[in-house]
């Protein structure tokens, strides 16, 4: 593979301007993962103190093994919707390592709202569960959540891809042999209840925890028994009347160890197929901090992909495929981390050209069993007379079949702008990527904020002839706003439309982990036709 | 490696046998020799041996073959004439080295050999009644003018005068004084008396000890020197009546007696005197008809720079290590040599270069005050210097997975460095021990390393180590200092490796040198900084083995807490029938106390019997139904308090 060499003029006054917006920008960043990741207070710190608990870093540290890597999930979401909590919606989910097993951890804050379940923390859980449900991770629970919140039961109770859909994926999770492990942690109450009912093991603490579909005030409402929540549902009563825990323990750190201990006897079965390293792991000989000095604020200023690719890859080694053929798309091969990877990324607006390319670089891949990777930076496909005749279409059509239908695992970096069809053919969100993840910097939308205003204002002037200047300046400007809100990379996380905002320096150990955690068979793939040369 | 001139052709040694009547590294290190010399090797073991005849221990594997002793206990073994002759008899030995320790010293053992013409790799057993016996040497060196310490013997101290004896002690010798076993060695039997009035209750106790060590009760009193060294000459004689020094090592570091580190040449002491010492230490061997290696000790006064002879040990001793390394002669090698007739070199052939440390790494805990520690050696690093940084032997007895019994000597290995001058030595030793590992037995490593970080040019003396770095307090800060390096470890060093927003997991660490090791409020001391943890390997999936200033550290998760079965027994005082069926059998009345766990009821269910316990001591106050009477679960049989 051919080492790259960069352009890239670190202590121009340009990079230097870069680099100083990207790092008040990690700035930001920082603070809300570091809210998201510390949701106590200083006064429930003592509280958890005071009866034997901890917090939920303290948790998740106990827990993974001691060279664990953490791959958090959805950890910014509802930081815009939910202003009132701690980002992270009361969930936290990440994949760490357990007992030497990578494992989806899923973990409820019961300082934020009693743990209670927002839509978001729903939808949060879900993709948790996706994840691990595709790349069959064991699932460990630590509990501790009220259920629905109930000011917004009606977003969280009724439809298919709410509360009772993660018991459904439970069942079928298990059904599927994936390990589905609880620790109950606290109170676990209603809908709460049912994430440890739903486990295969099940431990509580003595004391510390207690699971009930009603809870003392509700039975004392429906029935007038008066009763105790230890009575009611303690860990003495689970686990030696009803027995519907299996593990009791004395302690939180005994029933995290226990976690531990019951992970080391699942028994690998052949249910998980590893992505194998082709060769060692090597640094990239750029220094991924000088991404920093590289990417503009304003995703309109075009980014040299090769730059981006020479600062992620083992030894900024790249092995380009069609250079001189469709040159606003980037294809070729590399390693990451060991892995061997094919990598698509965007090095200017697409043509029909780059399209094909893609949609072959895509098909080889495939055949080769090579997973993919997208470094989305796309304003769109060309548009106009000229392009529309050629069958841009067509030919953006190809490669959003390719990338919708290959069956190697795709994974997506937003690294820019990601617009329009731009989105589909580069693998957004929709088409079924194993991860996502943005740059703090990126924007997504379906068209430029300026773009859509003027498409708006053109489309008012042609139904409405007696609009003033004014009423289209505003609508223009509103237009121009709303755009720039939600399109936004921390408006986009806090909904969940990725799975977290990364550092772009950590995008290959990101990746290294993300390929880790993905279960996917290598082995051939004869089924398919011949790769066809467009 | 030595030049001895041979009288046997090497193809002679090839006809001999060699029983090594020992056991551990020295028992090894012979062996090693005797194969250079192609002479073949036998080893007695324990009975227990016998059984895991498959992993031969780590000392015999060397060996040509190997033959075991019918029991277990030192005394019907290694130090049982009757049975180690009978088997060296068996084996059809020649010859016999008895290495240090045991029979080594012992006249009869030789005497029973000489019987059947078995070899005895040492000297006579004329000379070691004259030499081993430390009376018997006194009067050889007054004869022969070397001076000793004024003092007394006492045979019987059932005879004895004490206030008489007490009179003449404090007019003739002065205080303070020690007693010493006369037939001992290794410190064992001695006290030093401070004050008169503890003469007597000292005097019982060494005589004591002296019995139980040696089994004789001949004790010596004489003046103690308290700001002594201790220096011993290397001879070796031949049995043609040559004898030459090997020139000398300073054995004053000292705990209870016992050596703890030698130097050999002795550092920082007068030629005059060196020669003084050889000279005397010649005439001394001379007398005493020396045929072979024998050890010559002095004490010398430094105030006065008077010496006096103490005691001489005609057999090899655990330090001649350090001898070899500073001669490049191979002791064993010339034992062996001289016995089998040859001559001895010249005197003036014997060239001495360097400076040797010698450290023996003992499984004792410092910490305990040295209470051997025992159990299976899980770990084992050597510690190695890379070649270009220094010479380092080790003499090892044992290898990673053996069991370390305490029925032996509590000597692990030797460590034996080797320098131009006495400095390079010693941080060549101190950067062994340094990485030497070993886990999971308490050592004194770290006292070790402590020592020698103390040691200045300037070598102490006998009673330096006791009171220097013997204190409790000494040990408190250690431990203060290994818990604050966890702690600094643990939330720095180990977090590099995972994310950096998690906290420290919680860790419980372990040292066989400590009890236990707690966290909490333990401030870093920036100033002892010294001293880092080195990761030294990851045992099992995830425990840290780690090295802190020689204390072998294993940094784990906690183990699952089980609760105690008392906590989830409520004391119900009513005893019920855990399923349906019959009582078979009461076995209890009323007014009976029972202790927790015996059985009060029987019952017969599905044709199974059952037996109900007492969960907790009590009494029995009432017996609610009869044996025969037909329970239903939960049914109330026995109500006790």
């Amino acid at each position: 593979m051919i080492k790259l060499q960069s352009q890239l003029n670190l202590s121009s006054e340009e990079s230097k301007k870069r680099k100083e917006d990207y790092l008040s920008l990690l700035h930001t960043l920082s603070e809300f993962q570091h809210k998201a990741r510390n949701p106590e207070s200083s006064s429930v710190i003592e509280k958890l103190k005071s009866q034997n608990k901890h917090t939920l870093l303290e948790r998740i540290s106990n827990l993974v093994d001691l060279d664990s890597p953490i791959l958090e999930i959805g950890l910014l979401a509802g930081l815009k919707e939910y202003p009132e909590i701690p980002p992270g919606a009361g969930v936290y989910g990440a994949i760490g390592k357990i007992s030497g097993r990578l494992s989806m951890i899923i973990a409820n804050i019961p300082s934020v709202k009693g743990g209670s379940y927002h839509p978001l923390s729903v939808k949060k859980h879900l993709r948790a569960q996706e994840i691990a449900f595709e790349n069959k991770l064991p699932v460990v629970s630590l509990v501790d959540s009220g259920g629905a919140f109930l000011p917004l039961q009606s977003e969280v109770f009724p439809d298919k891809d709410d509360f009772g859909r993660i018991f459904y994926n439970q069942a079928q999770m298990s059904k599927a042999g994936i390990p589905q492990i609880a620790a109950v942690l606290g109170l676990c109450t209603a809908g709460g209840a049912y994430v440890p009912a739903m486990s295969e093991q099940v431990i509580m603490v003595a004391g510390n925890s207690t699971i009930f579909l009603g809870g003392p005030p509700l039975v004392k409402a429906a029935t007038g028994e008066i009763v105790t929540a230890e009575e009611l549902g303690g860990s003495k009563v689970h686990n030696e009347i009803s027995g519907l825990s299996d593990y009791e323990e004395q302690t939180e750190l005994d029933a995290i160890l226990r976690v531990r201990s019951i992970l080391e006897a699942i028994n690998d079965r052949p249910i998980r197929e590893t992505i194998k390293r082709s060769q060692d792991s090597r640094e990239p000989e750029y220094d991924p901090e000088e991404l920093y000095s590289l990417l503009p604020q304003d995703v309109r200023q075009p980014v040299p992909a090769l730059e981006l690719i020479a600062r992620i890859v083992d030894e900024s080694r790249f092995d380009e495929f069609k250079s001189g053929y469709g040159e606003t798309l980037k294809c070729g091969f590399s390693h990451i981390d060991g892995f061997l990877v094919g990598i698509i990324a965007n090095d200017g607006i697409l043509f029909g050209e780059s399209a094909l390319k893609g949609a072959h670089f895509i098909d080889l891949c495939d055949k080769r069993r090579i997973p993919l990777v997208f470094l989305q930076n796309i304003t769109g496909f060309m548009i106009g007379k000229e392009y529309e005749h050629s069958g841009i279409a067509k030919h953006g059509a190809k490669m959003v079949t390719a990338v919708s239908t290959c069956t190697v695992p795709k994974y997506t970096i937003m690294a820019g702008g990601s617009f329009g069809a731009g989105n589909y053919s580069m693998c957004g969100r929709a088409f079924g990527g194993k991860f996502l993840f943005s740059y703090p910097h990126s924007k997504i939308s379906v068209m430029g904020g300026i773009q859509a205003a003027k498409v708006l204002t053109e489309i008012k002037k042609a139904g409405n002839t007696k609009v003033t200047e004014q009423e289209l300046n505003k609508l223009e400007q509103e237009t121009i706003n709303k755009f720039e809100q939600e399109g936004n990379a921390f408006y986009a996380t806090s909904c969940l439309w990725d799975d977290g905002i990364i550092d772009p320096k950590k995008t290959r150990e990101t990746l290294s982990i993300a390929i880790q955690a993905t279960s996917f068979d290598q082995s051939s793939n004869a089924e398919t036709l011949g790769i066809f040369r467009m | 490696m030595s030049n001895v001139k041979n009288s046997n052709s090497e193809s002679l040694h090839n006809q001999h046998v060699l029983f090594v009547a020992n056991r551990g590294e020295i028992c090894r290190r012979i062996i090693k020799t005797a194969n250079s010399l192609g002479i073949k090797t036998i080893v007695p073991l324990l009975a227990d041996n016998k059984n895991t005849k498959k992993t031969l221990p780590y000392f015999a594997r060397e060996a040509t073959e190997v033959i075991y002793y019918k029991s277990n206990n030192p005394l019907e073994t290694y130090l049982s004439i009757e049975d180690t002759v009978a088997l060296a008899k068996q084996s059809n030995a020649t010859l016999l080295h008895p290495g240090y320790g045991f029979l080594s010293e012992n006249a009869d053992f030789v005497k029973a050999l000489t019987k059947e013409g078995i070899l005895f790799v040492g000297p006579t057993a004329e000379t070691m009644e004259r030499l081993g016996s430390k009376t018997n040497a006194k009067w050889l060196a007054k004869e022969q003018d070397v001076p000793i310490i004024p003092g007394l013997e006492l045979n019987d101290l059932n005879k004895i005068n004490i206030v008489e004896l007490k009179e003449d002690l404090i007019s003739k010798v002065g205080l303070p004084l020690i007693i010493k076993a006369a037939a001992g060695g290794g410190g064992r039997g001695m006290r030093v008396v401070k004050k008169i009035e503890d003469l007597e209750n000292l005097l019982a106790s060494a005589s004591e000890e002296s019995y139980r060590a040696f089994g004789s009760r001949q004790l010596f009193i004489e003046k103690y020197i308290e700001y002594g060294r201790h220096i011993e000459v290397q001879i070796i004689g031949d049995s043609k009546g040559n004898i030459i020094h090997l020139y000398e090592r300073d054995c004053s570091i000292q705990r209870k007696f016992q050596k703890v580190i030698e130097i050999a040449p002795a550092q920082n002491f007068k030629e005059d005197i060196k020669l003084k010492l050889y000279e005397s230490a010649i005439k001394l061997a001379k007398a005493g008809n020396l045929t072979n290696a024998g050890t010559f000790e002095f004490l010398v006064d430094t105030s006065t720079d008077q010496f006096f002879f103490i005691e001489s040990n005609p057999r090899l001793q655990v330090e001649h290590t350090i001898t070899e390394e500073i001669t490049g002669l191979d002791i064993v090698e010339l034992q062996l040599k001289v016995a089998l007739g040859a001559s001895l070199p010249e005197q003036s052939t014997i060239q001495c270069h360097g400076v040797s440390i010698q450290a023996r790494v003992c499984h004792e805990i410092p910490e305990k005050n040295f209470l051997p520690s025992t159990g299976k050696l899980e770990y084992y690093k050597r510690g190695d210097l890379p070649p270009s940084e220094g010479r380092i032997r080790v003499d090892l007895g044992y290898e990673e997975g053996e069991i370390i019994s305490g029925n032996f000597d509590s000597l692990l290995q030797k460590s034996i460095s080797y320098g131009n001058n006495f400095i390079i030595a010693k941080s060549n030793l101190l950067e062994h021990l340094n990485n030497l590992v070993v886990y999971n037995i308490g050592t004194n490593i770290s006292f070790l390393i402590s020592i020698l970080k103390e040691l200045e040019w300037k070598i102490p003396t006998t009673t330096w180590l006791e009171s220097n770095l013997l204190t409790e307090n000494i040990h408190d800060n250690k431990k203060v200092a290994l818990i604050s390096a966890l702690n600094q470890f643990i939330n720095t060093e180990l977090k590099k490796e995972r994310e950096s927003f998690l906290p420290s997991p919680k860790l419980s660490c372990e040292s066989p040198n400590f009890e236990s090791l707690h966290f909490e409020n333990v401030k870093i001391d920036k100033t002892n900084d010294n001293d880092h943890i080195k990761v030294v390997d990851v045992l099992g999936r995830e425990d840290i083995l780690c090295i802190y200033a020689g204390y072998p550290v294993i940094i784990k998760r906690p183990d699952i807490k089980f609760k105690e079965e008392n906590e989830s027994i409520s004391l119900d005082k009513k005893i019920t029938s855990p399923l349906p069926g019959t009582i078979l059998k009461i076995l209890v009345s009323v007014g009976d106390i029972v202790p927790k766990g015996k059985t009060l009821v029987k019952l017969d269910s599905m044709k199974t019997e059952h037996s109900i316990n007492a969960k907790f001591d009590c009494i029995v106050d009432k017996i609610c139904l009869e044996e025969g009477s037909k329970v239903n679960k939960g049914s109330v049989i026995l109500e006790v308090e």
